[in-house]
């Protein structure tokens, strides 16, 4: 008899345990249960130079880039947050002519720009469900680096300006808690670097999100 | 743990990402490269003579301690003369560095060609031309240039038309040719010849009706 009950207490706990309601395994972010998840997201950053860089300075897409995103949900599906990323573009030229001041130079050259951008974000999903398409918008700040190289004779320069940079993209839930997404955002810097006036370049993000 | 192991690939991602690639490819540091000068204000069309240096100067640095030769070179000077004779001026002597004129030369301009080899820097000139067959040694801003073993090829044009008070004849164009030495010898000359058509063509100004 006491066997028949434990048996029968053990079933019980079992299924309760299976049919109990719980999220499911794959959890959205900022679901029904969890407005105020935040967000922890790392990953690779690849850009590709627009307008006046790409015709200026350096037209090479730039693969070397990443950076992280902090997010928390503030209301509904609205996520407020920070991001930093770096990017790095290079070039070598086989053979240009640049003109300065008294000096006219035709060679090949190497060109490089590494930029740091800061941004505090806002970024809206759309659904609660294993792919969700977000949007968003960063405004913030950048450092440039630049380096021209000609001959043994390095030109570097720094310079700092405003950022804003709106972004589209997908989140995929692959497990509990943990996302990949995807998304695209066109940078546009208030600055100048040699040769370019507000450098702008469209980048494609991709990377791993944990969120809790 | 999650947390941990997350933060784990932050930092491992900006590590990454801030390995970036310092490396400037050869072709930029030894690659054929010419760089022209022209004097501030210069309109070479008040000039229409020039003498010019029967031998190339070969300066040779290697040791620390630099050797001056001349060298015959009737393909680069030839390359120079021809050039000037397309823009108009007309060539009134050529002058041997090994017995320099006592006299001044009845010419507007004076032209030095000149090679550098060594490990020591090729100041670029940009202050006064200086004699017959002697190279210049001009200001070292805003350019210049390592020589070494790839050698720098330097004509230099200098104001015969306008004495200056004491032993100074201003500069008025100098181009430089930037890796004219290979080890294949044989293109030595064809690399120096096509840096001198390169300085003519990047100087359009260099022009007298």
């Amino acid at each position: 008899m006491i066997r028949t009950f434990a048996r029968a207490a053990t079933f019980l706990a079992l299924a309760a345990t299976l049919l109990a309601p719980r999220p499911a395994l794959a959890d959205a972010y900022l679901d029904a249960w969890h407005p105020y998840q935040t967000y922890w997201a790392v990953g690779w950053s690849a850009a590709i130079p627009t307008t006046s860089l790409r015709s200026n300075f350096i037209s090479n897409p730039g693969l070397l880039g990443g950076g992280f995103d902090i997010r928390i949900g503030v209301v509904g599906r609205l996520a407020v947050g920070g991001s930093a990323t770096w990017n790095w573009f290079d070039q070598t030229i086989s053979s240009l002519t640049i003109q300065q001041g008294q000096l006219t130079f035709t060679g090949p050259v190497y060109r490089r720009l590494g930029a740091f951008t800061a941004l505090a974000t806002v970024h809206y999903y759309f659904t609660q469900s294993a792919v969700q398409p977000f949007v968003g918008v960063g405004l913030g700040g950048v450092w440039f680096s630049t380096l021209q190289q000609t001959v043994n004779r390095p030109q570097n320069t720094s310079t700092s300006g405003l950022v804003v940079a709106p972004e589209v993209g997908f989140l995929f839930n692959v497990a509990q808690r943990l996302g990949l997404y995807l998304s695209g955002r066109y940078q546009f810097n208030m600055t100048t670097i040699p040769g370019v006036k507000n450098p702008q370049w469209a980048s494609v993000q991709a990377g791993l999100a944990y969120y809790f | 743990m999650v947390v941990s192991r997350t933060l784990g690939w932050v930092a491992v991602a900006l590590v990454a990402s801030g390995c970036g690639n310092d490396f400037i490819p050869s072709v930029v540091n030894t690659g054929t490269a010419v760089l022209t000068y022209q004097a501030p204000d210069t309109d070479f069309g008040a000039f229409s003579t020039y003498a010019i240096v029967n031998k190339m100067t070969v300066v040779n640095d290697t040791t620390g301690v630099p050797v001056y030769t001349f060298q015959s070179a009737p393909e680069i000077i030839g390359a120079v003369e021809r050039n000037m004779k397309s823009r108009g001026f007309v060539l009134v002597a050529r002058i041997d560095p090994e017995n320099p004129p006592v006299v001044p030369i009845d010419a507007d301009l004076a032209i030095n060609v000149s090679v550098f080899t060594g490990t020591d820097y090729a100041w670029f000139p940009c202050d006064y031309w200086p004699w017959w067959g002697i190279p210049g040694y001009g200001c070292d801003q805003p350019w210049q240039w390592v020589a070494y073993r790839v050698g720098t090829l330097l004509v230099e044009m200098g104001d015969l038309a306008h004495p200056q008070p004491g032993p100074v004849i201003p500069r008025l164009w100098a181009g430089a040719g930037y890796s004219v030495l290979t080890p294949e010898n044989a293109r030595n000359i064809q690399i120096a010849v096509g840096a001198v058509n390169q300085a003519f063509a990047q100087s359009p100004y260099l022009v007298t009706p």
